[in-house]
């Protein structure tokens, strides 16, 4: 039978139709550096950033950085800030380690103070305990994730920078679980960072991420090294983009970004198809016993589950191992909101995708039933 | 006779162990396990039984009929000991298969 995939939070399966061929493509060509080899040269780089910035509906494409992954972009965005002893940060529990781990080396290092703010059962933030904690502890920062990867529980972005900004908080964005499922709109939120990831829904390949960096926000760079031009400066180009990506360029994977981008511009997700889904592997997975972590409002093609009387890891080995089920078990890199939410084993995360059929949601759900027992 | 690698998860605690024979584990090697793990249960009404048993010194196995590899978890008070006498044993099983 064939295997089915449901860890698409982790990193998407299948990718955009026609990715393995542009990054084949992109290897036999001869390589060429955009900047010194004239007007017709490729540029996967610009062509990228000018398919996010419209993605992003931001103007200015050169302030879109990018990275290898959201982690990289969240330690450029974060270890960048010129941090003062005792500035306070406002987050959530809902956040990944790409945005806790850095903070909490600000803390030791820097003496930064981080403040949590729980989230509600459905690892949604309310607006109210968020406001409450801005109020608190008038933070320099505000970073939130648009999007829980545990409960897929998207979050009033628009509210919480709007929030923040009105408390003197400058704000961060993780959209890595959000971008390509719904509007992740930096500008009009007026977020001042926002970090996102390529492999995920953006359906693109491996090693490709950024940072947005709005209008007015500054950052000082965190690596510093070649940039193929301007070589003759000791410092890092005062230029955006290129003062904040260093080294040779991922300039295949970034192509094949490019073209997930396109594709999915040309293939909107059919919104409604994907709920009926997910509305339905919710109630399978309640009729069979799961206890799923409370499942509503605004959400990404994620859920979460436990069964009482099977340790997530098993749930996890016997999905794999004896029905060709792949997801992911465990506290996915975000601690917090397990413990939170009372599942301090863990938890079973299916993730679907758009290309996830009927079939293999009735599959997975039957798979549960029968491990339930 | 057997290849061991180390089997990460999300907590830091567990000593899990991923062990390979050469072989897919058959019935044989779940019979051993059951000799060695009385508490040993398979799920033998999934597509790809699932067994698992604890031994009386703590130590975890676990794994699915017909795969390559199986896993065993250490328990945090002795994982080093346990592992040695669970290898010690598990070699002298091979050995006995190979001889027979």
């Amino acid at each position: 039978m064939a295997p089915i995939y449901l860890n698409n939070a982790a990193t998407a399966w299948p990718k955009a139709p026609g990715l393995a061929e542009t990054i084949a493509r992109n290897l036999a060509r001869i390589p060429v550096h955009p900047g010194r080899s004239g007007f017709d040269a490729p540029d996967p780089e610009r062509d990228c950033r000018e398919s996010l910035a419209a993605l992003f509906k931001v103007s200015d494409p050169d302030r879109i950085l990018l990275a290898a992954n959201a982690t990289h972009a969240s330690n450029m965005a974060l270890l960048g800030i010129d941090w003062r002893e005792g500035d306070a940060v406002v987050t959530t529990r809902a956040e990944h380690n790409a945005i806790l781990r850095p903070l909490y080396l600000l803390q030791k290092t820097r003496g930064i103070q981080l403040h949590f703010v729980d989230v509600e059962p459905t690892g949604r933030v309310a607006p109210e305990s968020w406001e409450q904690a801005l109020k608190r502890y008038r933070p320099r920062l505000a970073a939130f994730t648009h999007a829980s990867n545990v409960t897929g529980a998207l979050n009033d972005a628009k509210t919480l920078c709007s929030l923040a900004k009105s408390h003197g908080a400058r704000v961060l964005v993780d959209a890595s679980q959000s971008a390509g499922c719904t509007d992740v709109l930096p500008d009009e939120w007026q977020a001042d960072l926002l970090v996102f990831t390529g492999h995920k829904y953006l359906l693109g390949p491996l090693g490709t991420g950024g940072l947005y960096l709005a209008p007015g926000m500054e950052i000082q760079p965190v690596l510093t090294g070649g940039t193929g031009v301007l070589s003759d400066l000791k410092e890092m180009p005062p230029d955006l983009p290129i003062r904040f990506e260093v080294g040779t360029p991922n300039s295949t994977s970034f192509e094949g970004l490019a073209h997930a981008l396109a594709w999915s511009r040309e293939h909107p997700v059919d919104r409604a198809h994907q709920e009926a889904q997910l509305e339905r592997l919710v109630e399978g997975l309640k009729k069979a016993g799961a206890r799923v972590v409370p499942w509503d409002g605004p959400h990404t093609p994620v859920l979460s589950f436990v069964l009482d009387n099977v340790p997530v890891e098993d749930v996890g080995e016997m999905l794999h191992l004896s029905f060709g089920i792949v997801c992911r078990t465990g506290l996915h890199c975000a601690p917090l909101i397990h413990e939170q939410l009372g599942f301090a084993e863990g938890t079973v995360r299916f993730s679907l995708s758009r290309f996830t059929t009927d079939e293999e949601v009735n599959r997975a759900m039957e798979a549960v039933r029968l491990i339930a027992g | 006779m057997f290849e061991c690698k180390k089997a990460l998860n999300c907590f830091n605690s567990k000593h899990a162990y991923m062990y390979r024979t050469g072989e897919k584990i058959g019935d044989d090697i779940v019979t051993w396990m059951e000799a060695i793990c009385p508490g040993l249960t398979c799920r033998r009404d999934l597509p790809r039984p699932f067994f698992k048993g604890t031994l009386p010194d703590g130590t975890q196995i676990q794994g699915v009929l017909g795969d390559v590899a199986f896993k065993v978890t250490f328990p945090n008070n002795d994982p080093e000991g346990t592992k040695a006498s669970f290898e010690k044993a598990l070699e002298a099983h091979l050995a006995a298969r190979d001889k027979a």
